[in-house]
C-alpha cells in the first residue's frame, strides 16, 4: 500500500529536525493516532525547495499527498483522512466542534500584549476556565471517554500556550484548573504527541519576533 | 435541454449569490466545488482574466462576477422575477446592490455601524426585503449579512449588528433565512464557524 506523503515546516535553524508548526503537528498527530504510514517531507522554510514551490506557490504546510494530489489545509487535510481512513473514528460530534476555539486567540493577543490592564489574561482565563468545567462534566476528553479530531487540534496549541507564556511571560496556568492539567498531561503523554512535537527551543523561536514586533 | 454549471466554493457568500438565483428561479444546474488553493482547469479556462468563483457555464458559454451574473440570471430565465418592472424601481434596486459592493469592505466598527445605519434606513425602511413584499436580487447581494455577519461577528469577538440598533435589518435578516426557498440552501453555520475560526487561528500563528 502506498505510503502517504506529507509536508511539514521543519525547525528554523535545524531543517532536520521537525518544526513547530501546530497545524502540521495535528496532521502528523491524526496519522499517528489512526496508524497510518506516512513519510515526511521537512521544508526548509528559508530555502524552500523548487519541486515544493511547484506544486504549492504559496508555500503552505502542512500539505498531503493523496490521490497523486497534493493537498493543503489541515482542516481539509485531516478531513480527508477521516474519511478515506474511518478507523478508529476520530470524528467529533458535531456539537463539540467548537470546544476551547477561542483559546488559541485569546493565548496570542495575551502573548503579545504590552499592557498588564488590557483584559487579554482575564480573557484566557476564562477561555481556559470554559475548557475546564466542560471536562469536568464531559472528560476526560473534550468529546468523553475517547480521543477525537479536536483534541488533536487542540493539543498541539495548548503545548505552544504552555511554553511561550511560560518563556516570555513566567505565565502558567492556575492549578486550580485541574480537569485542564489532567487534560493536558492526558494529551502530552500519548505516544503520538511525543512522537510529533517539536522541541521548546524551536517554539520559543517561532514566537520570538511576534512577542517583540 | 440547456445545460448550466455552476462554479463555486462553499464558505463564499458570492458562490451563494448565484445559488439563491437559481433556486428562485426553480433551475436545475450542476455544482461544482473548486478548491480555491488547487485551482481547477475549468475554472482557469472559463474564468482566464480573474480566476475567481462564481463562474456560470450556460451551454458552454462563461459568465463571471457575480453581479453579473445576477443579472444575466434574470434577464434569461424571466419566470419568477428578482428585479422591479418599473424603470425607477429596478434602478433603486441596482442602487442598493451597487451600494453593498462598494461598501463591504469597512475594517472600523464604527463606520461599519454607519453603513448599516444607512442601509437600515435608506435602503430597506420599512419594507419586508429591499424591493418591497417580495425577495429580488438586491436581498441575494445582501444575503452575506444574514448569514456571514453574525459567524464573522462570533469569530471576531465584536458585535457590530445588534439587534437593538437594527431591529429592521434584523427583521429583513429573520425573512431572509425563512424564505421557503433559501431556508433549505443555507450554509451549515456551525461548519462556517470552524472554517472561519480555522482561518483566523492561521493568520494569528502566522502574523
Amino acid at each position: 500500500m502506498a505510503v502517504l506523503e506529507v509536508c511539514v515546516k521543519a525547525a528554523a535553524g535545524a531543517p532536520e529536525i521537525l518544526g513547530d508548526c501546530p497545524f502540521c503537528q495535528r496532521v502528523l498527530l491524526t496519522l499517528e493516532e489512526k496508524k497510518i504510514p506516512y513519510k515526511t517531507h521537512l521544508i526548509n522554510f528559508s530555502d524552500k525547495p523548487q519541486w515544493f514551490l511547484e506544486v504549492n506557490p504559496e508555500g503552505k504546510v502542512p500539505m498531503l499527498k493523496f490521490d497523486e494530489k497534493w493537498i493543503t489545509d489541515s482542516d481539509v487535510i485531516v478531513g480527508i483522512i477521516e474519511e478515506k481512513y474511518p478507523n478508529p473514528s476520530l470524528s467529533p460530534p458535531p456539537e463539540i466542534s467548537s470546544v476551547g476555539s477561542k483559546i488559541f486567540p485569546s493565548f496570542v493577543k495575551f502573548l503579545k500584549s504590552k499592557d498588564p490592564s488590557d483584559g487579554s489574561e482575564q480573557a484566557l482565563l476564562n477561555e481556559l476556565k470554559a475548557l475546564d468545567e466542560h471536562l469536568k462534566a464531559k472528560g476526560p476528553y473534550v468529546a468523553g471517554e475517547n480521543i477525537c479530531a479536536v483534541d488533536l487540534s487542540l493539543a498541539p496549541k495548548l503545548y505552544h500556550l504552555e511554553v511561550a507564556l511560560g518563556h516570555f511571560k513566567g505565565w502558567t496556568v492556575p492549578e486550580s484548573l485541574s480537569y485542564f492539567h489532567d487534560y493536558v498531561k492526558l494529551l502530552f503523554s500519548r505516544e503520538s504527541f511525543q512522537k510529533t512535537k517539536a522541541a521548546k527551543e524551536h517554539v520559543i523561536a517561532g514566537w520570538e519576533p511576534k512577542v517583540n514586533a | 435541454m440547456e445545460e448550466i454549471k455552476l462554479l463555486g466554493a462553499w464558505p463564499s457568500p458570492y458562490s451563494y449569490r448565484i445559488i439563491w438565483a437559481l433556486k428562485l428561479k426553480g433551475l436545475n444546474y450542476e455544482y461544482i466545488e473548486e478548491d480555491l488553493s488547487n485551482k481547477s482547469d475549468m475554472l482557469l479556462q472559463h474564468n482566464p482574466v480573474h480566476k475567481k468563483i462564481p463562474v456560470l457555464i450556460h451551454d458552454g458559454r462563461s459568465i463571471a462576477e457575480s453581479t453579473v451574473i445576477l443579472e444575466y440570471i434574470e434577464e434569461t430565465w424571466p419566470q419568477n422575477p428578482l428585479l422591479p418592472s418599473d424603470s425607477h424601481e429596478k434602478a433603486i434596486a441596482r442602487f442598493w446592490m451597487k451600494f453593498v459592493e462598494d461598501k463591504e469592505q469597512e475594517k472600523a466598527v464604527e463606520e461599519a455601524k454607519q453603513q448599516l445605519k444607512i442601509v437600515e434606513e435608506h435602503g430597506l425602511g420599512d419594507k419586508k426585503f429591499f424591493c418591497g413584499n417580495n425577495i429580488g436580487l438586491t436581498d441575494i447581494a445582501f444575503g452575506w449579512m444574514a448569514v456571514w455577519n453574525d459567524v464573522i461577528e462570533e469569530t471576531v469577538g465584536v458585535k457590530i449588528m445588534e439587534a437593538n440598533d437594527f431591529p429592521r435589518l434584523h427583521a429583513w435578516v429573520k425573512n431572509f433565512k425563512e424564505h421557503p426557498v433559501l431556508k433549505d440552501n443555507l450554509p451549515d453555520r456551525n461548519e462556517m464557524l470552524a472554517y472561519y475560526m480555522h482561518k483566523r487561528d492561521i493568520l494569528l500563528a502566522r502574523t
